[in-house]
This record gives structure tokens, sequence and C-alpha cells, in this order.
């Protein structure tokens, strides 16, 4: 009986055993395709679509792949995982034409096999004034008072910088979970937080070609209050000096004409330094300041024929009663460069300014969080003439521009 | 819970315990080895139905242990702990009254601190193989402090005949990580277990109950201090799958998982052959939620899901040889079946992305002679498989370990003088099979970064000692203390997957040092 009891265990467990086990589970993945498929240009029908380099990145993991097209113009990304990719690629006809072919947010659905036609469309090199860096994300002290960005002469004659605007563009970037997007058209107006503009007179500031000009927030030599016992692993290095830059930012003039106080905090005024002039302010009050979005501006540069109407405003579809948002339209037609900055790769949907002021977007990190990182946004250099650098400006950020660990002001 | 409730709830814990000694008319075992096959019995065969505790047919016991360990090492699991050191308290009894009344009480508490944790922003890993947890690259120092009270009761309802049990079990895993990105993760543990035993005639007995559990996960990260973060090691992720992962993670979350089983037992009791066999079915189900949402968050409320079964079952076969021989086989088992579904919040669905399969296999025979200096003899041999899959980047791992080892124990006593007892064991584990495709995860930095590392370590051979001296003297007729100094040592012997950043290498060690006191009553 004891036997036969003990026989009868085992042999259950065994069954349960061998049941478990033999569950074998094959699941399938949701791996897809996607070809792209590039168009050629018809005013350059000699230019060949054929072994082309693309790129397609994952905006999730970041992971770039890149394939070269067959003959039919065709790069094949086969076993891909199911999510949102942006496409990219160029082919450079002379220093300053190229073509260039993109697409963002494309969806991959799950085994998915996607034929994508991208057309390559042409990019010429601007012959203006161009955003050349861009540094808005501070490092951890001075409260990223230490920002600036820069304007580059890209062409080969003298420009002047008088009457040049500049704007902030209004929307988020990504950089929080809680983050929505704006939802409004973007092919006629942009929409600025921030607008201020360049004084002069027309030939007060001259930019000779390959020069720039650096509007800082604060113009200040940040290397006088360096102290290595405040912040560990910092050199003095990585300190700027912005005292020389051409421009700064102050909003307590502006404030106090519309009867706020200013933040004397933030506004540190250099009077050796001349201001910029601020025409709007989304959230001008007592206390507030001017400055570039902390986690990635859309920054645009733009010169409109008349003087621009400053309530020419639009209520944001994110204002809520207690706290309604105006942001200035800028219209399309009168940007001459722009840089879509988000904060990370896959904050596509966040673009604030159309595909013809920038056809992608850039970011300090792909992952994002580059708050305090220190790190700037360059655009980088396509040709080194005799005389000058020139920039790199195929309307693509993307491609144009780069990250870098330490802001470069004047220099590369 | 306040501190002040857990010293509560631990005081009386300990006057349970005390008190049972004070009622009950019991003199001390003073043979250690009998001490810890009692404590062992309780865990393999009673502890899975508190109704069993109406069969319990050994002494009673109580004890209280003050123990503190370090371990330390390079062979290791990366997102595992290189350096820990930690003090425990512990105190367990089982008490019998008059009436049918028997009692089961436990009182934990560890109190210590781990050492550059890699890729691991949640510290403990979930044991039923979920994969969400929280990685960030800069690695992290934790302190932590377990607490565990556990407390049985059952009852004779029908003379000899029917028994009837509740177990009610809370525990609490209190982590903090110690350097940004800073994580003070509550996890809050309880499980009941009613249960009912019912001898058919006096060699078989039927045991049925049920198992409800609810365990809820609250990490909070933050920063303490500003620091440069131009690195990517300051990035905080959540993993979803093998591969898989959210980025810009949440920094508060919850994670309830609410565990509901069946349990079956059966015992053929023949006085000299004894065989018991205990089922444990359960289903899991696990949420992960967003704390922090609005209306117009890109990531909802939902996070994702895990829902997995579980079966453990345990064979246990005693024959009593003579009066102080006898042998123990043991065969235990434990699949684990799941699937985790991270929620999209563009298509409001749960997709399943993630299958883990968990296979394990213990077996054991132990020889007892509680005459001869060579108190026990065990071989041992574990077998466990593990197969996962990452659906959305075709990601899989399959793997099987071979753990063979056995070990002895060594009495002698010195009568007033005290006794002494000296186990030792060692263990062999070979990979008997292993497999790794990442698909489109090749240059994922998951499978970079972590799946390398770790499947190098799971994947080795590797040879492994322990040993632990004890002193015991007697304190009076009914008390008596054990002081134990025990360590391990284990060291890697075949690399069969090479890890391209070489985390773990041949020769590479793992160690452990530890001295206990335990009072016995």
């Amino acid at each position: 009986m004891m036997k036969k009891l003990l026989s009868l265990s085992l042999s259950v467990l065994m069954i349960a055993l061998f049941t478990l086990t033999s569950c074998n589970r094959e699941e399938k993945t949701y791996l897809g395709t996607i070809t792209v498929k590039l168009n050629a240009n018809s005013e350059f029908p000699d230019v060949s679509v054929a072994d082309v380099e693309v790129s397609l990145t994952n905006t999730a993991d970041n992971i770039v792949r890149t394939e070269k097209t067959n003959a039919a113009g065709e790069a094949i990304f086969a076993q891909i995982p199911v999510g949102v990719y942006t496409v990219n690629t160029s082919v450079k006809i002379t220093a300053s034409l190229s073509l260039n072919g993109v697409a963002q947010n494309v969806v991959l659905a799950p085994n998915e096999i996607k034929v994508l036609p991208v057309n390559m469309e042409k990019a010429i090199g601007s012959d203006n004034f161009i955003i050349k860096e861009v540094f808005f994300a501070g490092k951890q002290d001075y409260d990223q008072k230490d920002r600036f960005f820069e304007i580059f002469n890209n062409s080969d004659k003298v420009l002047y910088a008088d009457g040049l605007h500049f704007a902030d563009l209004a929307g988020a970037t990504g950089s929080d979970a809680n983050d929505a997007v704006l939802g409004l058209p973007l092919d006629e107006y942009l929409y600025a937080m921030r607008v201020a503009k360049i004084p002069g007179n027309g030939s007060t500031y001259a930019v000779q070609p390959g020069k720039s000009i650096v509007i800082a927030f604060n113009a200040i030599n940040f290397k006088e209050g360096f102290n290595p016992g405040n912040w560990a692993g910092l050199k003095i290095e990585d300190y700027l000096d912005l005292s020389t830059a051409d421009f700064e930012m102050n909003a307590i003039p502006f404030l106090e004409s519309k009867g706020f106080t200013g933040n004397t905090w933030f506004d540190v005024d250099n009077p050796s330094v001349p201001d910029v002039e601020i025409l709007y302010m989304f959230n001008a009050g007592n206390m507030t300041f001017f400055r570039l979005n902390d986690y990635g501006p859309g920054l645009v540069i733009f010169r409109p024929e008349q003087p621009l109407d400053v309530t020419n405003t639009i209520l944001s579809p994110l204002s809520t009663p207690n706290n309604p948002m105006y942001f200035l339209k800028i219209p399309v037609k009168y940007v001459i460069d722009g840089v879509d900055i988000l904060d990370n790769s896959s904050a596509a949907k966040f673009k604030r300014m159309d595909g013809k002021v920038d056809a992608g977007f850039t970011f300090l990190k792909a992952d994002g969080n580059a708050f305090y990182s220190g790190m700037s946004i360059r655009r980088k250099v396509a040709d080194v003439k005799s005389d000058r650098k020139v920039l790199m400006d195929t309307n693509n950020s993307t491609n144009d521009f780069e990250a870098i660990t330490r802001p470069t002001p004047r220099n590369y | 819970m306040k501190l002040s409730k857990y010293i509560s709830l631990a005081l009386f814990t300990l006057a349970l315990a005390t008190s049972a000694r004070g009622q009950v008319d019991s003199s001390i075992n003073y043979s250690y080895n009998h001490r810890e096959f009692v404590k062992q019995e309780y865990q393999t065969l009673y502890s899975f139905a508190p109704s069993m505790l109406g069969l319990w047919d050994q002494k009673d016991f109580s004890y209280i242990s003050l123990n503190y360990h370090h371990k330390d090492g390079n062979f290791r699991d990366l997102q595992s702990y290189k350096e820990r050191g930690a003090t425990e308290i512990v105190t367990e009894s089982i008490l019998s009254l008059d009436g049918g009344w028997r009692f089961y009480g436990k009182f934990g508490y560890i109190n210590g601190n781990s050492k550059d944790v890699k890729m691991n922003l949640s510290y403990n890993r979930n044991k039923n193989l979920s994969p969400y947890y929280y990685i960030i690259g800069a690695p992290g120092d934790w302190s932590f402090q377990n607490y565990l009270f556990e407390g049985t009761a059952s009852k004779e309802l029908k003379k000899d005949r029917l028994f009837a049990g509740v177990n009610i079990k809370y525990y609490s895993f209190l982590t903090f990580r110690t350097v940004d990105y800073r994580n003070e993760q509550y996890n809050l543990n309880i499980e009941v277990t009613p249960s009912v035993t019912y001898k058919i005639n006096k060699n078989n007995s039927l045991t049925f109950g049920a198992l409800f559990s609810r365990e809820k996960l609250e990490p909070e990260i933050y920063s303490k201090y500003q620091q440069s973060n131009a690195g990517d090691d300051y990035q905080v992720y959540i993993n979803t799958g093998l591969g898989s992962f959210i980025k810009n993670a949440p920094q508060t979350t919850t994670t309830i998982n609410k565990e509901y089983g069946v349990i079956l037992g059966y015992r053929l009791d023949g006085g000299v052959n004894r065989v018991d066999v205990s089922a444990l079915f359960s289903l899991n189900n696990e949420n992960m939620e967003n704390k922090m949402t609005s209306s117009i968050s890109e990531l909802g409320k939902e996070l994702g899901k895990y829902e997995n079964i579980n079966f453990e079952s345990n064979i246990n076969y005693r024959r009593l040889l003579s009066n102080n021989r006898f042998v123990v086989a043991n065969l235990g088992i434990n699949y684990i079946m799941g699937d985790g579904s991270p929620y999209n919040n563009v298509s409001k669905v749960y997709t399943k992305n993630y299958t883990v399969d968990k296979f394990v296999a213990n077996s054991r025979v132990d020889f007892y002679n509680s005459s001869s200096i060579l108190s026990n003899l065990f071989v041992s041999a574990l077998f466990d498989n593990q197969k996962e899959l990452d659906m959305h980047y075709g990601q899989q791992i399959d793997f099987t370990n071979l753990k063979l080892g056995g070990g002895f124990m060594l009495n002698r006593d010195f009568g007033r003088v005290g006794a002494f007892t000296f186990s030792a064991d060692g263990w062999y584990s070979t990979n008997l099979d292993f497999f790794h495709d990442p698909v489109a995860a090749s240059q994922n930095f998951i499978t970079q970064k972590i799946l390398y590392s770790k499947l190098s370590f799971l994947s080795a051979d590797y040879m492994e000692t322990n040993a632990k001296f004890v002193f015991t003297r007697a304190l009076g007729v009914n008390y008596c203390v054990d002081i134990a100094l025990y360590g391990g040592y284990a060291q890697a012997l075949t690399i069969n997957y090479p890890d391209p950043y070489k985390f773990v290498s041949k020769g590479d060690n793992f160690k452990s040092l530890g001295v206990s006191v335990t009072f016995n009553f």
C-alpha cells in the first residue's frame, strides 16, 4: 500500500512536471520592415538615388541603422522593432547645394511591411545670417545665467544685424511626461513666447563674412566668480567670459515700461554691452525676465517688413481660465533661419516650426534630461575657405547641428 | 507603519515566544543538528498550510538570534551589490496549548547597506519575474531595512480528525539609495493563508487552503544635489522587457501585485515511512501605475501590467531506519510562466511584449544519525531553466544550469564545556545549455550594458563552498546558546558566454563571512 501510494504520488508529480515543461510557448515577435524608396528630384535628373546612404533612427531607443540604396533607390531595413522612426539622407551636389530626403514620425506597426516614398528635396545653403550656437541648458551654478546664443554671417559679404528679430517659440519640448503638443497650424505663423530685436539704425552693427554676434543672457565674466570649492570637478576653463558679448537680454526697462518690477537677480545689466530691445514677453509681470526655453528653445531669427504688431496674439489652446497665455504670431515668410531644439530624439511631435523653417529638429541628449548639463547645440562646419568658415545649412537641424559638451562662443 | 508599531509587534512576538516556554514543560534539545532539522522540517512540510501545524509532531521550539554578515566580490550579477553588510535579528517560535491550539510566530528585522549596485535603481528585482524595474547608469549605494511579522494559529476542530488554521504574514522592504539619483522605496506585503487539514484515517490526511497576497511597491526618485549631467549616467528608465524600456520615466510610481492561490496537501504517515506532497497553484496580477499624471500626459496612469501563473510543488519522503537514524528525500519544483504588457497611452491598450518561463527543480537526500559524530550527510541537485523573449525586439534568452553538491555535519558534545558542530558543503554549477539572440536589440543599451554582463554571470560554471562552526553551551536547564561563525566562497571556473565588457572573468570570486548568536529556549 505504502509503495503504491508513493509510486502514485511520484507519477502525479512527474506528469505535472512533464506537462509544465512541455508547454513550450511559441510566441511571435512584432518585428517589421521599412523600405525607404528615394524619389529623384526632377530638377536634377542626373543625380542618382542609387548607392545612397540612408539613416533610420528609432526615436525610442535612439538606435541609428544605416543602409545603402539599391539600384532602384530602395534602402531596406528588415527585422526592426515597432516604433516611431526618423529617416534622413543627403546627397551633396555642390558645397552650398544638396538634395535632402527627410521623413519624421514614421510609425511602424507590429509586423508591418512598410514602403516609404521619400522625395529628395533641394536644399540651398543660406547666404544670410544663420544661428550658429545655442547654449540654453546652463550649468548647475549661476542659475543658468551664463546662457547665450550666437548668430553667424554665413555669406561672403558684410551683413548688418540692425533690426534683426529673434523669437523663442511657444510649445513644450517633450522633457516632461506631462508635456502637451501645442496643436496650432504652423504653415503660416509661428507662435512666440518672447520676441526681441537688435537695435541700430541699419548700419550700426556690421558683421563681417564668417563672423558672428553673441547675444548673452547676462553679459558677465563668469570666470570672476569661480570658486574651486563650490563646484567639485569644474575648472575655470568651464566658465564663460560673456562680458565681451555683443548684446545682452535685459528685460527690466521693458517690464518697467509696463508698470512691473524687473528681476535684478537674473537681469544683471552690464552698461558697456548694449541691450537687445524687448518687444514681447508672454508672461510679463513682476519679477519676470527674458530667457530662452530651459529645455530646448525653438529659436528663429527674422526680419519683418513692417514694425512687428505686438498685439497680433493668439490665446494658447492649452490655456486655462486661471492661466491664459497669449503668444505672438510670427509670419513664417519673414523667417530667415530657425532651429527647433527639443528635449530628446522621440520628441518630433512637439516641433514648433514648419518644415520650411527647419525640416528636422535637434537635441542635446538623445534621451533628454540635459538640464544643467553644460552642453551646447552648435552648427557643423560645411567648408573652410581661405578667409572664413562656411557653416552647414541644409535647412534641417538634424543634419546641420550637433551637441557639444561645452559652449564655444565665437569659436569652434 | 510607524516604528512604534513595529516595536510593539516585535515585543508581542517576543512575549509570545517567551510565554510559550513559561507554560510548557519542554527540555531544550542541546543538539544543534536537531534544532536545525526541526526548523527545516517546519519550513518544508508545515509552512505551506497553517492547518498542518495541527499535525506537528516535533517538540515546540523558540529562539532569538542576532546575526551579522558581510559579503563582497566580483563574481556577481552586475545589478546586485558588490559588497553588503547587514545586521539581522530573528525570533521564531512554535507553541502548543491546551484545547487543540498551536501557534507559530516569527519576527525578523534586517538593517544593512549595499555598495556598487549597477544599472539598477530599484535594488530588489521581483520574485515573480516581472520585468518592471528602474534603471540608471550611475552606480549606487543603498541602505535597507526589512521587517517580517508572521503569525500562524491552528486549532483542532475535531479530535484527531479536522484542523483549521490561518497564517498572516506581513513583510516590508524599505530601501534607500544614498547617492543621486535617490530612491526612497517602500515595498509592503501582506499575505493571508487559511487552510483546513482533514485526517481521513490514522495514516492519511488531506489539506486544502487558499492564498491571498497583496504587495505594494512605491519608489520615489529624486536628486538631492544638482550635478552635471552631461553624461548619460543620470537618465532614468523603466525596464519593460528584454530590451524594451520607458525613457524619461515617471519618478513616482505605484506597483500593486495581487496573488490568489489554491493549496493542496496530502500526507501518508505509516510510522516508519512518511510521504508529504504539497502543491500551490497561484495567479499573480501586477499593475504598475504612474502617480504623476494629467489628462494631457504622454504617459498615462497605466504603465504596464504583468500576469503570471505560479506552480510550486514539493514531495518529501522520510524513512526511519532506527531510533537515531533516518533518511529524508525531498523534491521541490517551481514553475513560473509570465507575460508582461506595457500600456500604450496612444492606442489605450496593453500590448503583450514580454514572456518569461522559469522552471526550477531542487532535489535533496539527507541522512541523519543523531548518535554519530557524523550527524548529517546530504547530496543535492538543482536544475534551473529560464527563457525570456522580448516580442518588440525579438531578443531571446534561454539557459539551463545544473548545480550539484553535497555536505555533512559533525557534532561533538563535551558535556558541561559545551558542544561543537562543524558543517560544510560543496557545490559545482555548470551550464547545460545557453542561447541568446538579440535580433533587433544588438545595439540597444540594455543589451549592451546589462544583458551581456548578466548573461555572462548566469551562464558561468562555478564552484561554491560553505562552512559553519558552532559552539553550543547550555544555560541552565531550559536554555542554550549557539555561537556560530560561518563563511562561503564561490569562484568562477568557466565563462561560457564571454562578455565584451568583461564584467565577469574566470577566477572572479564572491566571499561571505558572518557571525551569529542564538538563544534557544
